[in-house]
């Protein structure tokens, strides 16, 4: 379980979260939702330690992350997607995933893992020694997950899965995440712009609005709610 | 003297040139640091080299067992006191930054080299200095096979580590992408700490071989000059074109001196520099940003 208490989080001198709380249930799905430069990324950036609190902390099962540097959060079991996937473009499918595996853990069982993303993504399979740049967009997506996979994580935070990808590449990944939780119990804590995506996806959800938190609720719920269909839903008509 | 005898040391300098860019060509291509004080970290080596050999009889190559993590030290000392903290720049402030403290360096480890061992040449006479191979009519000396040899040898050697070792490939993913390097359990700090003490490592190599032929204070300076046309030849970021690079260079002041005569090497070189800055300014050896 990931337990976010009141952490306010700054770009410089800019303050982009406001005293945020969230606690995410280790084995499920949930979903962050907000409109663009609402701080969804900041929170994730915080929690994969990449930017630090200024106020409030984060544990992950008990134990405090928010104080260690980002490669240790990754051997203590949160991966992250990043928004825009980041991939090293000038590396083939192959090295990408290899450094997904650096921690100690994760190298020791690269091998099992590697053949456990190709069975997930045979596409990755199929071009394994092709530079990263070479991928469709969905396939590009597909190998940031598997990337981040291969570091064996117990929670996967994945930023703006939808992002420049057709309805139906999202529909597929999407499906593949939700298995990959079901079957593996990694957690799966999704921020997305994607308002119906996101909630048809996950069992709980949280609404950030200008970087504070103003809703949480179960998934359905949220999507059917009035504050959701006129926010975000009702935006989409305009 | 036959034309293919001046080819012979024009390949013979350009390895040695290759050797001198290859550090920085590395730190460049990873980091954006621009070390103007490559060339006198070699020169300072070159001195270790000399050093080595005068009190204890231990010949340059073998020394190297000493110098290379000599070296190693002194870039992590540099990169924890003075670069480390360009971190926070962007790019190009970040490269102008390094250019000015290299600077500062260079002065520094001139006047230092000066001061402990005078502006007199040194060099190291070993039991094989001045013997040469005889092809034909051709005569290779066999401290020439031995740069060829190492330049050969050092840049694949790098190149292959940067490609196929996993340690290699995290310092070339934190290249790419710092932040998500991090992201993926890269420790970023002290990946970048070891790139560095290794591009500055690399400096032992060509002074090994500069002290064959003659090392004084003031040549550091000279080797930058011909790493940085390396580089512009090269393209930043290629690791083998500064083999070819070095080559290139000079062959062609070799060819230089064998038509127009000697006084002209320096002009040669800086002439096809500005040919190539017009005509590719990405580099001979660049396809796109790669390694
Ligand atoms: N590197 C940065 N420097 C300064 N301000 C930033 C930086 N990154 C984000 N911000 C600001 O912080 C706020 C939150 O941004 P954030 O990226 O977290 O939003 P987001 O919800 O992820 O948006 P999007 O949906 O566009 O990805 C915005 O006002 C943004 O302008
Ligand atoms: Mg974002």
């Amino acid at each position: 379980m990931l337990e976010i208490t009141g952490i306010d989080v700054f770009h410089g001198d800019l303050q982009a979260v406001w005293d945020v709380s969230l606690i995410i249930e280790g084995k499920g799905i949930t979903t962050l939702i907000g409109s663009n430069g609402s701080g969804k990324s900041t929170v994730l950036a915080t929690i994969a330690g990449l930017l630090k609190p200024v106020r409030g902390s984060i544990s992950f099962d008990g134990v405090r992350i928010d104080t260690l540097p980002a490669h240790k959060i990754v051997d203590a079991g949160i991966a992250m997607v990043p928004e825009g996937r980041r991939l090293f473009r000038e590396m083939t499918v192959m090295d990408n995933l290899e450094m997904g595996a650096i921690t100690k853990r994760a190298r020791q069982m690269k091998n099992e893992t590697m053949a456990w993303i190709f069975d997930v993504f045979p596409i990755l399979k199929e071009r394994a020694r092709q530079r990263a740049d070479t991928l469709s967009g969905g396939e590009q997506q597909m190998l940031a997950i598997g990337r981040s996979l291969m570091s064996q994580p117990r929670l996967l935070l994945v930023d703006e899965l939808s992002l420049g990808l057709a309805p139906v590449v999202v529909q597929k990944i999407s499906q593949t995440l939700d298995e990959i939780n079901k079957t593996k119990g990694i957690g799966i804590f999704l921020v997305e712009q994607n308002v119906v995506m996101a909630l048809e996806l996950a069992e709980t959800g949280h609404i950030i609005e200008n970087g504070r938190i103003v809703g949480t609720g179960k998934a359905s719920e949220l999507l059917a709610s009035d504050q959701v269909r006129q926010a975000y839903l009702g935006m989409e008509g305009e | 003297m036959e034309f293919a005898q001046y080819i012979t040391y024009g390949v013979i300098n350009g390895s040695l040139y290759a050797l001198v860019a290859i550090g920085l060509a590395l730190i460049m291509g990873i980091m954006g640091i621009f070390n103007i004080a490559q060339g006198s970290l070699a020169m300072i080596a070159a001195y270790g080299s000399v050093l080595f050999f005068q009190h204890m009889k231990i010949d340059p190559f073998v020394s190297l067992a000493l110098t290379l993590p000599g070296m190693f030290l002194v870039g992590v000392f540099m990169y924890l006191t003075m670069f480390m903290s360009m971190n926070k720049f962007d790019p190009g402030q970040k490269l102008r930054n390094s250019m000015l403290v290299s600077f500062g360096l260079v002065l520094i480890m001139e006047t230092l080299a000066t001061i402990l061992w005078t502006a007199n040449e040194r060099t190291v006479t070993t039991a094989y200095s001045g013997t040469v191979m005889a092809l034909g009519d051709l005569r290779i000396p066999y401290t020439g096979i031995a740069t060829i040899i190492l330049a050969i040898v050092v840049i694949f050697g790098l190149h292959f580590f940067l490609k196929h070792t996993t340690f290699g490939k995290s310092i070339w993913a934190v290249s790419q992408d710092h932040d998500c390097a991090m992201l993926m359990g890269i420790n970023v700090k002290r990946t970048t700490l070891v790139a560095f003490g290794l591009g500055i490592a690399l400096s032992a190599f060509a002074g090994a071989v500069v002290s064959l032929h003659t090392v004084s204070p003031a040549v550091g300076i000279d080797w930058t000059n011909k790493a940085l046309i390396l580089i512009v030849l090269a393209g930043v970021g290629s690791i083998n074109g500064i083999l070819f690079a070095g080559l290139l260079l000079g062959i062609v002041e070799a060819l230089g001196v064998y038509l127009v005569g000697v006084h002209y090497t320096g002009v040669v070189g800086l002439l096809i520099f500005i040919i190539v800055l017009m005509l590719r300014p990405q580099g001979l050896f660049v396809r796109k940003a790669g390694v």
